[in-house]
C-alpha cells in the first residue's frame, strides 16, 4: 500500500509541478525551428535505438551517458528559475552527484536511492516536458507519438519482453528510468517513458486547446497509472503493463474531441495572448537579471513572454 | 527542428570553406524560420545569431578573409581580366597576403561597364544578364547563374524574416524600375518564398501607384491592403508630392514598412510622409547590382553594417591610397566571395559609394559587425574644398526637410572658387523668402557660395539624376485608354 501511495503521489505531483513551470518560467528554446513531426520520428527511432544500445553497451558507459543526460537536462530547466550560471551549474552538477553518489554508495534497493532517484526523475520530467513543449510541440505531433509509442509498448514489453530486460539492467544505475518503491520486499514501479506522457500531455493539451483541456487530460492519466499500479499491487497481473497502451487510447480521444470542438489547436503566441500568465519569467527576464551581479538581481519583473512582447 | 541541424551545418561549412550553397538546405532553414513564426509570433534574436554565424575579433576576422579573399583570387584568375592583372602584377592568387591585398588596385566601374565578358571565369554558367538602371550614365552588366539566383532567393528570405522586413501575409508593392528585372525577380520571388503576396507596379505615374496602395483586397490570410512599400527614396518623394495633391491621408493606406534603397533617403522625406502614411517603419538596406550578395544590414543608429561571410567591404580614402581612418570618408570597395559569387567575379570593386568610417566603435545592437556610415553620395558628385568634403547628402538633407522645396529634391551643386559650393535647387516658388530658407537650410552644413533657385526642373543646369525620372508609362498616360471602373459593361 505504501508504495502504491509513494509511486502514485510521485506521478500525480509530476504535473502540477510541471504545470507550473510551464506558467511560470520561460526555457531557452533551440533559435530555429518549432518541434515538429520530424522530431517526433526522430524520437521514435531513438526510442528504439537507444535500449537497444543501453542493452549493449557496458554498464559504467551507460551510467556516465545516463548522468551527462540529466546534466544537460537539468542545466537547461534551472536555467530560468536561477538564472545565474554559477547557481546553475551548481544545482544540476549538486543533483546529478546526489544520484550517482547515491546509487554507488548505498545499497541498491534501499529506501534512500529510491527516494533520491524518484526525486531526481520528477525534476527531469518537469524540465524536459517544458523544453519540447516551448519549443512549439503540438497536440497534432503528441497524437502521432502516443501512437507510435502504444504500438512499440506492446511489441517491446508484452511480446518481446525487451522492456522488463532494459529496466532490469538500468535498475541499479544513477538515473535508472524508474519511479518506483519497495514496499514489504515488492516492488511497484513506473517507468520514466510512462511518467514523461503523463505530464507532457497535460502542457500540449492547455497550450492547443485552454486549462481544462489541460486539467482533463492531467487528471485522466494520472486516474490511468494509478489504476494500473493498483492492478499490479493487487496482483491481477503477473507481467509488467505496457502503460502506453492505456495512456495513448486515453489521450487520442481526448485530441479528436477537443479538435473537433474547438477547431484548430492554439499556437504558443496565442496561448500566450490569450492566457497571459502573470508574473511570467520571460527570457528577457533571464537576460536581464543574469548581466547583474548575484546580490543585485532582486525581485522578478512581471512580464509576458518574449514572443508576445515581439509581436507588439 | 531536427531537420535544420544538418542544413545549419551545411550552410557553415559553405560559408566556412566556399563551397557551393546547397539549395535545399537553405530553404529548410526559411521553412523552420517560418514554422517559427507561426508559432511563436516571432523569429527569435538568437536565430539571426546562430545564422549568422560566431563574432570574430579583428585578428581572426582579417585571417577569415584573407583566406577566402585568395579563394575568390583563385576563381578571379581564371576570368580574362584578372588573369591579366596578376600576370602584371606577379601576383600568386594562392600565396596572396594582405599585403598583395592591397596592392592590388580597385576595379573600376567603367572597367566591369566596358567589358563585363572578362569577368566571367572559364567553367561559369551565366544565365542572367543583370543590367542596372544606374544614374551614371550606360547600364553596367552583371551575369548570375541560376545557382546563385536560387541561392540569393533562399538567402534573401532568411534575411528578410530575420530583420522583419517582409513576413507572412504581407502585401508587398515593388515600385521599382521595370527594367531592373533581375532585382525585380529576386524581390519578388524572396516575397512570394516568404508567403507574401507581391506585385510589380513599378515607376509609373505616382497617382496610379498611391491607388494601388490605397485599394482594398480580401486575399484570405493576407493584409487587406499593402502594408508594405518597396521604392527608391526619389519615387518616394514623387508620392509623397502627389499624394499631397491628391488628398490622401494616412487612414487612406495600411502601410507598415517602407524600403528604401538605390539613392539617399533623408530625414526629411521621411518626416514628410509621415503627412501621407503615418508612423511606417522604414528599412534602408545597402545593396548594388555589382556587388550583390554583399548587401548592408542598417541599425537603428543610422549604420551600415556589412557581415563578414559575404565578402570584404573596405573603406578606401577618397584620394584611393590607402584605407580610411575612423571618422573619415572614402569610398566603399567591395569583394563579394564564393559561393555568394562565382558568375561575375569582381575583386575590390570601386562602388563609388561615399560612406564614413564611424568615429567610435559602434555601441549599437549590430555592433558586432563592421559598419560604417549611411552612403554620403557618389564620389564624382562629392565637392572638395578647403573645409574639407561637401557630399550629395549633406544637400539633400538640408533641401528635404523645406517645404518649399517639392519632393524629391532636384538640386545641382559644384565646386564654387577652392572654398565652397554652388548650388542650384528646384523651389516651388522663385521668391526671396525661399531663397532665404533655402539658404539658410543648406549653410548649416554646406559652405554655400552660391545659390541659383529655380521653379522648373529642365532649368537645372547639371542636375543630380532621379531614378524617379525613369517613369514607365501606361495607355492611361497617351490618352488612349482610360482606367474603367471595375463595375462599368465593357462594350461588345
Amino acid at each position: 500500500m505504501i508504495a502504491w501511495i509513494v509511486v502514485t503521489t510521485l506521478v500525480a505531483v509530476a504535473p502540477v509541478a510541471a504545470w507550473i513551470y510551464f506558467r511560470r518560467f520561460e526555457v531557452m528554446r533551440p533559435p530555429i525551428g518549432v518541434f515538429d513531426w520530424h522530431d517526433v520520428v526522430f524520437m521514435l527511432v531513438a526510442i528504439v535505438v537507444v535500449p537497444v544500445a543501453y542493452l549493449a553497451l557496458p554498464r559504467a558507459v551507460v551510467g556516465t551517458v545516463l548522468c551527462l543526460l540529466a546534466l544537460n537536462i537539468f542545466w537547461f530547466g534551472f536555467e530560468p528559475v536561477l538564472r545565474f550560471r554559477p547557481l546553475i551549474w551548481l544545482a544540476a552538477i549538486g543533483l546529478v552527484a546526489v544520484d550517482l553518489v547515491v546509487s554507488l554508495t548505498v545499497r541498491a534497493g534501499a529506501s534512500w536511492v529510491l527516494a533520491v532517484n524518484d526525486f531526481a526523475l520528477v525534476v527531469l520530467a518537469v524540465c524536459v516536458t517544458n523544453v519540447l513543449v516551448q519549443s512549439g510541440m503540438r497536440a497534432r505531433d503528441l497524437a502521432f507519438l502516443v501512437s507510435g509509442l502504444a504500438v512499440y509498448d506492446v511489441i517491446a514489453t508484452t511480446y518481446l519482453g525487451f522492456m522488463g530486460d532494459l529496466l532490469r539492467r538500468l535498475a541499479t544505475l544513477p538515473f535508472a528510468p524508474l519511479v518506483a518503491w519497495r514496499d514489504g520486499g515488492q516492488w511497484l514501479a513506473l517507468g520514466l517513458g510512462d511518467l514523461l506522457m503523463v505530464v507532457l500531455a497535460p502542457l500540449v493539451l492547455r497550450k492547443a486547446f485552454g486549462r481544462t483541456a489541460g486539467i482533463v487530460s492531467a487528471v485522466t492519466s494520472v486516474a490511468a497509472v494509478a489504476g494500473m499500479l493498483a492492478a499490479l499491487r493487487l496482483g491481477w497481473f503477473s507481467r509488467p503493463i505496457p502503460a502506453m497502451v492505456v495512456l495513448g487510447p486515453l489521450l487520442l480521444p481526448q485530441y479528436a474531441w477537443w479538435r473537433l470542438r474547438l477547431g484548430p489547436e492554439r499556437r504558443t503566441w496565442e496561448y500566450l495572448e490569450i492566457e497571459a500568465p502573470v508574473r511570467r519569467v520571460t527570457r528577457e527576464a533571464v537576460e536581464s537579471t543574469r548581466e547583474r551581479p548575484l546580490l543585485r538581481r532582486g525581485a522578478l519583473r512581471r512580464g509576458t513572454a518574449t514572443a508576445a512582447i515581439e509581436r507588439r | 527542428m531536427i531537420e535544420t541541424v544538418p542544413a545549419q551545418l551545411r550552410y557553415v561549412c559553405s560559408l566556412a570553406f566556399g563551397t557551393r550553397l546547397h539549395t535545399r538546405s537553405l530553404d529548410r532553414l526559411v521553412t523552420a524560420l517560418v514554422d517559427a513564426r507561426e508559432e511563436f509570433g516571432a523569429v527569435g534574436r538568437d536565430a539571426a545569431e546562430a545564422l549568422r554565424g560566431p563574432v570574430l575579433d579583428d585578428t581572426a576576422r582579417r585571417e577569415v578573409q584573407i583566406r577566402r579573399f585568395r579563394k575568390q583570387a583563385e576563381l578571379a584568375a581564371r576570368t580574362p581580366y584578372y588573369g591579366r592583372v596578376f600576370a602584371e602584377l606577379g601576383i600568386e592568387p594562392r600565396k596572396l597576403r594582405w599585403a598583395d591585398l592591397e596592392a592590388l588596385p580597385p576595379t573600376p566601374k567603367e572597367m566591369l561597364k566596358a567589358d563585363p565578358d572578362a569577368f566571367v571565369p572559364a567553367g561559369a554558367r551565366p544565365a542572367f544578364r543583370a543590367l542596372t538602371t544606374g544614374t551614371t550614365g550606360i547600364p553596367t552588366t552583371v551575369y548570375f547563374s541560376r545557382a546563385e539566383f536560387e541561392a540569393t532567393v533562399v538567402l534573401g528570405a532568411i534575411s528578410v524574416l530575420l530583420a522583419r522586413q517582409v513576413e507572412p501575409g504581407d502585401v508587398v508593392q515593388l515600385s521599382v524600375s521595370s527594367r531592373a528585372l533581375f532585382p525585380v525577380m529576386l524581390a519578388a520571388q524572396i516575397a512570394a518564398r516568404v508567403g507574401a503576396v507581391v506585385y510589380q507596379a513599378g515607376f509609373v505615374d505616382p497617382g496610379h501607384a498611391l491607388a494601388l496602395l490605397a485599394e482594398k483586397r480580401s486575399l484570405p490570410g493576407h493584409r487587406p491592403r499593402a502594408n508594405v512599400l518597396s521604392t527608391t527614396p526619389s519615387y518616394f518623394g514623387s508620392l509623397v508630392e502627389r499624394g499631397a495633391e491628391l488628398g490622401y491621408r494616412p487612414r487612406d493606406f495600411g502601410v507598415e514598412r517602407i524600403v528604401l534603397g538605390g539613392e539617399i533617403a533623408t530625414q526629411g522625406l521621411r518626416d514628410r510622409a509621415t503627412r501621407l502614411f503615418g508612423e511606417v517603419e522604414y528599412v534602408e538596406p545597402y545593396a548594388a547590382t555589382e556587388i550583390f550578395g554583399t548587401g548592408a544590414l542598417t541599425c537603428l543608429s543610422g549604420h551600415l553594417h556589412f557581415p563578414v561571410p559575404p565578402g570584404l567591404v573596405e573603406v578606401v580614402s577618397l584620394d584611393g591610397r590607402r584605407e580610411a581612418e575612423p571618422g573619415e570618408p572614402g569610398t566603399l570597395v567591395v569583394t563579394p566571395f564564393a559561393p555568394y559569387r562565382t558568375t561575375t567575379v569582381v575583386l575590390r570593386y570601386d562602388t563609388a559609394d561615399v560612406v564614413r568610417v564611424p568615429a567610435e566603435p559602434p555601441t549599437c545592437e549590430l555592433s558586432t559587425i563592421p559598419a560604417t556610415s549611411h552612403v554620403l553620395g557618389k564620389l564624382a558628385r562629392s565637392i572638395p574644398h578647403s573645409g574639407g568634403w561637401t557630399f550629395q547628402r549633406d544637400v539633400a538633407e538640408a533641401l528635404e526637410t523645406l517645404e518649399e522645396v517639392p519632393l524629391p529634391a532636384r538640386f545641382g551643386m559644384r565646386a564654387d572658387r577652392a572654398d565652397g559650393v554652388a548650388v542650384e535647387v528646384v523651389a516651388r516658388e522663385d521668391d526671396a523668402r525661399t531663397r532665404r530658407r533655402v539658404a539658410a537650410a543648406l549653410e548649416r552644413s554646406v559652405p554655400l557660395r552660391g545659390l541659383r533657385v529655380v521653379t522648373d526642373p529642365a532649368s537645372l543646369e547639371d542636375p543630380v539624376l532621379l531614378r524617379t525620372d525613369l517613369r514607365e508609362h501606361s495607355f492611361s498616360d497617351f490618352g488612349t485608354a482610360r482606367l474603367r471602373p471595375a463595375e462599368e459593361a465593357v462594350p461588345a
